[in-house]
């Protein structure tokens, strides 16, 4: 218990309970009648009493007198004077480590987003599209890719059709918005094989 | 009314320059021709032709007479934000404050006892908005340094000096010589 009050409130509650202690048993004490010299020992206690309530007193008296001061301002504006910066942290590591832990606690679980290489062949894409030219004048857009093929595949079928395309090699059209894409020969070019 | 006189008019405008109270002796310095009493009547002829009639009142306050706004005012200027309120200070402060006022030049230890309660760190704090000071040392044991009210303590309370304190006989609970207790039962 006195080491968590501190050592100077522990001090003066001692302090006090032997004053106390030491009245009682002067109380207790047989004197002499009508002895002069004996002083009550509680008078000093009153003493001491009478005056903090005195202190009390002269409290409010001077908090409100500086209450009627601060209704009136005087020239220039001094801002008081800061407030003294904080006492220094009292914690144990215990303390710390506590902490830290309800802090990492909060910390949202991190969103991993796995990133898979997956290879565009264009080139194979090219081959197979250029291939299909020398056959037919015109086919469709799942003659190239197949019904079941990868983002990948698709990906590259596109990349290598409009690359054609740009070479003029194909033309490449849509009877409506949404429809089939028909994938015909540039007219033209003259065939890959009498250039 | 008569106009005011060359020193009422000089006193006005050094009290109007100053931002805290000018005492007697700074007023009379500017015109040392003047002498005290001269001095004294222009005070009383300005604080008597600002009467009502302004915003502001010539006070005497902190052994020195200073500008301040009527209090009527406070509320109004406060809310515009033109000028701040000081700080209130703590119950603790008020506390220790009391005590040195009335017991100055005193030392910690003394402090310490009335209020029953360690009073250092109140005490520094008085120390360093300027409210106290150390006056002298103790003749007791390590010669303790002993405090005493400062001109800005009487500042943030609006008094002329000490005298304006409330004697210790004015108040209800005197403090006689030590009261004869009741035999115990």
């Amino acid at each position: 218990m006195i080491n968590e009050l501190g050592l100077n409130q522990a001090a003066d509650y001692l302090e006090m309970a032997a004053r106390l202690l030491r009245i009682k048993a002067q109380l207790l004490l047989p004197r002499h009648l009508g002895e002069d010299e004996w002083e009550d020992p509680r008078a000093e206690l009153v003493r001491r009493l009478l005056e903090y309530q005195q202190i009390r007193e002269l409290v409010d008296w001077l908090g409100r007198a500086a209450e009627l001061r601060a209704e009136r301002y005087g020239r220039g504006y001094e801002a008081p004077p800061a407030d003294a910066p904080p006492a220094p942290l009292q914690i144990d590591l215990n303390d710390l480590l506590a902490a830290a832990e309800r802090v990492i606690a909060l910390i949202p679980e991190p969103m991993l987003h796995r990133v898979v290489p997956r290879p565009l062949d264009v080139e194979g894409a090219t081959e197979r599209i250029t291939t299909l030219l020398s056959e037919r004048d015109e086919f469709g857009w799942l003659d190239i890719v197949g019904p079941q093929s990868s983002i990948v595949d698709v990906l590259s079928a596109f990349i290598a059709l409009l690359e054609l395309a740009k070479r003029s090699s194909l033309t490449l059209s849509q009877a409506e918005p949404f429809g089939p894409m028909v994938i015909k020969r540039a007219a033209a070019q003259p065939p890959r094989e009498a250039a | 009314m008569q106009p005011p006189s060359p020193l009422a008019k000089l006193l006005e405008a050094a009290l109007f320059a100053a931002s805290r109270p000018l005492t007697l002796d700074e007023l009379a310095s500017l015109e040392p021709e003047a002498g005290e009493a001269a001095v004294r009547a222009a005070l009383a002829a300005l604080q008597s032709a600002y009467g009502d009639e302004h915003g502001v009142e010539l006070v005497e306050i902190a052994e020195g007479w200073q500008f301040l706004t009527r209090r009527e005012y406070a509320e109004t200027i406060e809310r515009a934000q033109f000028a701040l309120r000081p700080r209130r200070l703590s119950p603790a402060a008020l506390e220790t404050l009391a005590i040195i006022a009335y017991r100055q030049p005193v030392g910690r230890l003394e402090v310490d006892e009335i209020r029953g309660v360690d009073s250092d760190a109140v005490m520094d704090k008085l120390v360093e908005r300027g409210l106290i000071e150390v006056v002298t040392r103790g003749e007791g044991l390590g010669r303790p340094l002993l405090y005493g009210t400062t001109p800005s303590f009487l500042e943030i309370l609006g008094l002329k000096d000490l005298e304006d304190l409330p004697r210790l006989e004015e108040l209800s609970v005197a403090l006689r010589r030590p009261t004869p207790v009741d035999e115990p039962e």
